[in-house]
């Protein structure tokens, strides 16, 4: 089997979905082999495991459907810039489950995480065997080397606090810091936009915290008010668009050191997402 | 090559004074030095054997009789924790200095300093892979830890301090010793080693004959200079460690670890306990190119020793 189309719900409870994502997973170009640890500390069973349940929420929750798969490149260095939805990173496991089952070479996307997540019992752990990794220049330097596709959410921890459901597929800012790290390792980059997300966890507000990396305490309809339920996202539909890859290198790689100059590459990247984001949801 | 070992009595003294001269790529003339008595190991009875304190002014005679000394490795070192602070950083920070002020005096080619990928520091901002020029941000609460981050930093101070004059220093990861005392095996002496809850970092371990294999390298390779990263050939989960020697893991919620609340453990967590939480994993590709470093063939002759051993 080599459509996950075909998969019907009753293949996740006999292990043909399992299969299905361990041969994605072993031909993509994670680099994981059976017993091996990657430098990320990336472990076959537990990616296997993790995106068979997620290719189940892919396909039965959010029936997410991606527009522009063909840009996702066969082979070679790629940096996947999006918008990011409050709560729980579904949007990013979409994008991954996307990249790995959809083309037909599949790729394995690196996440870049927020260090905090680092300090977070078990889920420090889930993210390290899952080969996400927090962003910092050896790290980068390393996905790019090992030519893997890379995502980034460049409003990341601070653009999502802001985005409560009033204020929902609006993008804050971007920093400067992933437009270089493009320039640096002369990767093209991938615009991408997530509709949908915002729905599954509409975030109110939130209440900031005295101190950590997550300085919100998000709060939902549902959450916190029915505990650890509460982050139960709702089943939205996701539709997720992946645009050309954009190659700012050949041009601007030696402008890397001047922020002044990779300020209006961001901004224009910024607006360029924006307007997907605008035509997607017809507004 | 007459190669002058400091702290010769202790473990890795021992071996290394064997090895070095059994080696064809050194085939050194040993000369021992160590505040404690003389251990004989083996058949090594003629490693030239000099009593002497690396703190001690005297020490200076050790250059004066031998004539030329082409290398010094520097193991001296005390980690006891019953000692005062100030006495571990007076034998640690100050015998280093002591001990490089004459190498350099003496017109010692090659000084070689065993560190640690410790001296990194665990924290979770750190990269997967750390390289050799990540700043030293090791816990300096923790006096084993302090001593060993400054004798770095002293090490790399003295770097160009004069004509072919070469610093090797050697991080290597978490060392797995047969025998004795380490930081190391003190944690994982017991049947159960504790853990924290949720969190399972990526960790290194070196085997000794990894850890001799990169000091004959160091002082063989006429260039080697600056500082290593020397991981070991095991790379994997903190609780797959655990488990492949046997033993099973205690995972503890974190706040109960936490040094105000360590009870009957205490004996056996000597550091940081951001050490089994963040990973502190080093990136050995300097060695691996520069010194020619292959810790995967060294393992080879272990496969068949008892499990306990080979992990």
């Amino acid at each position: 089997m080599d459509d996950h189309k075909k998969l019907k719900p009753r293949h996740f409870f006999d292990g043909d979905a399992k299969k299905f994502v361990r041969g994605k997973v072993l031909r993509s170009d994670a680099g994981a082999a059976e017993g091996v640890y990657d430098p990320f500390g990336l472990d076959v069973e537990t990616i296997v495991s993790t995106i068979t349940f997620l290719l189940f929420m892919y396909r039965f929750y959010f029936r997410v459907e991606v527009h522009g798969i063909e840009n996702i490149p066969d082979a070679g260095p790629g940096l996947i810039v999006s918008n990011h939805a409050p709560i729980l990173p579904f949007d990013a496991c979409m994008i991954g489950v996307a990249a790995l089952v959809e083309p037909e070479h599949p790729r394995f996307v690196r996440t870049i995480i927020n260090k905090t997540i680092s300090s977070i019992p078990f889920a420090s752990t889930l993210m390290s065997r899952s080969g996400q990794v927090i962003g910092c220049d050896e790290n980068v330097r390393l996905i790019f080397e090992n030519k893997n596709l890379m995502l980034v959410f460049p409003t990341g921890a601070e653009g999502r606090v802001h985005s409560v459901i009033t204020h929902r597929y609006r993008l804050d800012t971007f920093p400067v810091g992933f437009m270089e790290y493009a320039l640096r390792y002369r990767t093209p980059i991938i615009p991408a936009c997530v509709t949908g997300s915002e729905e599954s966890a509409m975030a109110l507000g939130s209440i900031p915290l005295p101190r950590g990396g997550f300085r919100h305490f998000p709060i939902t309809p549902i959450f916190p008010w029915l505990g650890p339920l509460g982050l139960i996202p709702f089943p939205s539909k996701f539709d997720i668009y992946f645009d050309p890859p954009v190659d700012y290198f050949t041009e601007h790689a030696h402008e890397v050191d001047n922020p002044a100059k990779v300020r209006p590459l961001v901004d224009g990247l910024h607006d360029r997402i924006q307007a997907m984001l605008d035509g997607a949801l017809g507004r | 090559m007459k190669v002058m070992i400091t702290g010769a009595s202790g473990y890795f003294g021992n071996l290394l004074a064997e090895r070095l001269r059994a080696d064809a790529r050194t085939a050194a003339t040993v000369v021992g030095v160590d505040v404690r008595e003389k251990v004989v190991r083996g058949d090594e009875k003629d490693v030239k054997f000099i009593h002497g304190d690396t703190r001690k002014k005297r020490i200076e005679d050790v250059f004066k009789i031998e004539g030329k000394i082409d290398a010094v490795v520097h193991l001296a070192r005390e980690t006891d924790p019953a000692l005062t602070s100030d006495h571990l950083m007076i034998t640690n920070v100050y015998g280093t200095f002591h001990m490089l002020e004459l190498a350099r005096k003496y017109g010692v080619r090659k000084f070689v300093f065993p560190s640690s990928s410790i001296v990194y520091g665990a924290r979770e901002d750190n990269p997967a892979m750390i390289r050799e020029n990540h700043p030293l941000l090791g816990n300096r609460d923790i006096p084993a830890i302090r001593d060993r981050v400054e004798a770095d930093l002293i090490c790399q101070t003295f770097a160009h301090s004069a004509e072919d004059f070469n610093i090797v220093i050697l991080r290597f990861a978490p060392i797995w010793r047969r025998a004795g005392a380490g930081i190391l095996s003190d944690y994982m002496s017991g049947d159960t080693v504790p853990t924290l809850l949720g969190f399972d970092p990526m960790f290194q371990i070196i085997f000794e004959e990894e850890v001799i294999e990169a000091f004959i390298l160091a002082l063989a390779n006429a260039r080697a200079a600056g500082a290593y990263n020397v991981p070991g050939s095991v790379f994997m989960p903190l609780s797959e460690v655990v488990r492949r020697m046997g033993k099973k893991t205690l995972p503890l919620p974190e706040f109960l670890v936490h040094y105000k609340y360590r009870f009957f453990w205490s004996k056996n967590l000597k550091f940081d306990f951001n050490y089994i939480k963040y990973p502190f994993t080093v990136d050995g590709s300097r060695a691996r190119e520069e010194l020619g470093y292959r810790p995967e063939e060294i393992g080879r002759e272990r496969q068949s020793a008892p499990a306990q051993q080979r992990l």
